[in-house]
């Protein structure tokens, strides 16, 4: 036999991890692709498996008796996303005076010069849900560059960390602008706290308040906020059409406009940099943005419930059934595998809120960024992690 | 075979493949997509196998058409793979590492390095042009002076006596019982 004091590669591991996954899902999707008797250890209970029998095979019945998966693939993925829409439209939300406080984690893979960088952010947003009177949003944002979770380093190479904390350094020089910026316009105070706006560096912040950091606001002076790409004024969003359908091929028309606008950015690159891409975003990956954003802002639920309607037409788009976030929430699961990457979006079971968001690579060959091209299978490029939402109804104080 | 047995068996030969596979091909990254698609190909088709017992010399007759498919095309297929949506893990220079002691490769090499050398010209420039060039034996024929039958002798020849250098853990009734 061979020498067993070598130790075994890690590799070993892995991929049998791997094939038991693959198997496990495999084995998922069959037994919802056919209509099969109930199985043996299900039905313990006697009074069941009449109960059963009598139903018949109806694939549907059993899986309503036995909750197998969630009959996503039976049921199709439009009726999937149709039971979140409903959810959505019963779910509590804040009043136009209330807040929504959320605490989110975003972490995202950057293409930087010679590498590439990995960023953690934590917020903390507090979502003022009259879109009406006030248009701002407080976010107060611990940057970090985070080690990813699963082993995965932080920095491929020594080049890379080298790389990724001289960026790094250089969005510290910018916070600092915002901080000391001169020439702040001042807006109306609430609960004493004046909110003030920099137009030309377009951070919010609140003044007299020790340490939170500065970050460039989502929301615009004029009082717009972006929904499917658009810059959009609250009558405009009124009147943004509420048919899936209509959601979905405006949001295509956007995403192909978006998609136009970075190719020409693209040529304007210096070479260099252009030649570290190979290609940027494609129409496809900005409407999947578009279409499952959280976008943290006091959005109509009505038309939140549309747009997860309107996501059953984005083609490759696949039901999932159950998934769990990092904190063991369960939830439905959604997922578009291209180009060597799967995206991945979960809404909680009961409320319907995104939890979470993420894209793993399952081939780096495809990549379309060519640094990426050399990160381990399993990397998350990207994820957002609801950690936890309440309504509030003032904002609390700080320091 | 349940899929409980697929992933015992991988459990339990994964570290004798890969030598095996590595043995025969000499590059780890390839030996893991080749393991990574034998055991795909293991799963879909496990109602053809007769039983756990039978898993071992099952499992290194599908990697042994694998390799056939990978000397032949130069790469791997990643069928089954894709289908059952395997991911692959990517080889690391410290995996790789171990990989080459576990398979012995290193000294491999040099063994047969040596058993090179020791070939007579005649036979050593038949494997040379046939394996290292990848000339058909019309070619290999034609470019020794000797007609093609004489050139697949050679050949043939050659790769008997390399074949006696690379020690094997297999064992033998393994891999003509499939």
């Amino acid at each position: 036999m061979f020498d067993t004091n070598t130790e075994l590669p890690h590799v070993i591991a892995d991929l049998g991890r791997e094939l038991d996954i693959a198997i496990i899902r495999a084995e998922r999707e069959q037994r919802l692709t056919s209509t099969p008797p109930p199985r043996p250890t299900r039905s313990r209970r006697r009074g069941f498996a009449i109960a059963v029998a009598a139903l018949g095979v109806c694939a549907i019945a059993l899986m309503l008796v036995f909750g197998i998966g969630r009959g996503d693939t039976n049921v199709g993925v439009q009726d999937a996303l149709a039971d979140v829409a409903d959810r959505i439209a019963v779910s509590p939300h804040p009043t136009p005076t209330q807040f929504q406080y959320q605490k989110i984690r975003g972490t995202g893979m950057g293409q930087i010069e010679g590498g590439i960088d990995q960023m953690g952010q934590l917020y903390d947003t507090f979502v003022y849900q009259s879109s009406s009177e006030q248009e701002w949003a407080i976010s107060i944002v611990k940057n970090g560059r985070g080690r990813m979770r699963g082993g995965i380093p932080t920095y491929p190479t020594a080049k890379d960390r080298k790389n990724g904390e001289q960026y790094f350094d250089s969005f510290k020089k910018h916070e600092e602008l915002y901080k000391t910026a001169s020439g702040r316009k001042r807006l109306r105070a609430i609960n004493h706290r004046v909110m003030t706006y920099n137009k030309s560096h377009g951070v919010m912040g609140i003044s007299g308040i020790d340490g939170p950091e500065w970050v460039p606001a989502t929301w615009q002076a004029n009082g717009q906020l972006v929904f499917g790409g658009e810059m959009l004024t609250p009558a405009q969003l009124a009147k943004y059409p509420r048919d899936p359908k209509a959601i979905y091929d405006r949001m295509n028309a956007q995403a192909s406009k978006e998609w136009k606008a970075q190719r020409e950015l693209f040529a304007k690159l210096p070479a260099k940099q252009r030649a570290a891409l190979i290609e940027g975003p494609g129409v496809k990956d900005n409407l999947w943005v578009y279409l499952t954003e959280s976008n943290n802002a006091p959005l109509p639920a009505d038309l939140l419930a549309a747009r997860v309607r309107a996501l059953a037409y984005f083609p490759g788009v696949k039901a999932a059934g159950e998934g769990t976030d990092a904190f063991g929430r369960q939830g439905q699961k959604f997922i578009w595998r291209d180009r060597g990457v799967e995206s991945e979006i979960l809404f909680d079971k009961k409320t319907a809120v995104l939890l979470m968001s993420r894209a793993t690579v399952f081939d780096p060959s495809q990549q379309g960024v060519k640094a990426f091209r050399r990160v381990p299978v399993g990397t998350v490029t990207g994820s957002y992690q609801l950690i936890e939402q309440k309504t509030l109804n003032y904002l609390p104080t700080f320091g | 075979m349940t899929h409980e047995d697929i992933s015992a068996l991988y459990s339990e030969h994964s570290p004798l493949l890969l030598r095996y596979l590595m043995r025969r091909t000499f590059d780890a990254q390839a030996a893991v997509e080749l393991m990574a698609e034998t055991f795909a190909t293991a799963y879909e088709k496990r109602a053809a196998c007769n039983g756990p017992e039978v898993g071992r010399a099952w499992v290194f007759g599908i990697a042994n058409n694998m390799l056939l498919d990978f000397y032949r095309s130069g790469k791997t297929e990643r069928r089954a793979v894709d289908r059952i949506g395997l991911a692959v893990p990517e080889v690391h220079d410290d995996d790789l590492e171990r990989i080459e002691d576990l398979a012995g490769t290193a000294e491999l090499r040099g063994a047969v390095a040596t058993a090179l050398r020791d070939l007579s010209d005649k036979h050593r420039t038949a494997l040379e042009l046939r394996v290292v060039q990848e000339r058909s034996y019309e070619e290999v024929a034609g470019a020794m002076g000797v007609s093609e039958d004489v050139a697949r002798a050679r050949v043939s020849r050659a790769l008997k006596k390399l074949k006696g250098v690379v020690e094997d853990a297999v064992p033998v009734e393994v891999i003509e019982n499939v």
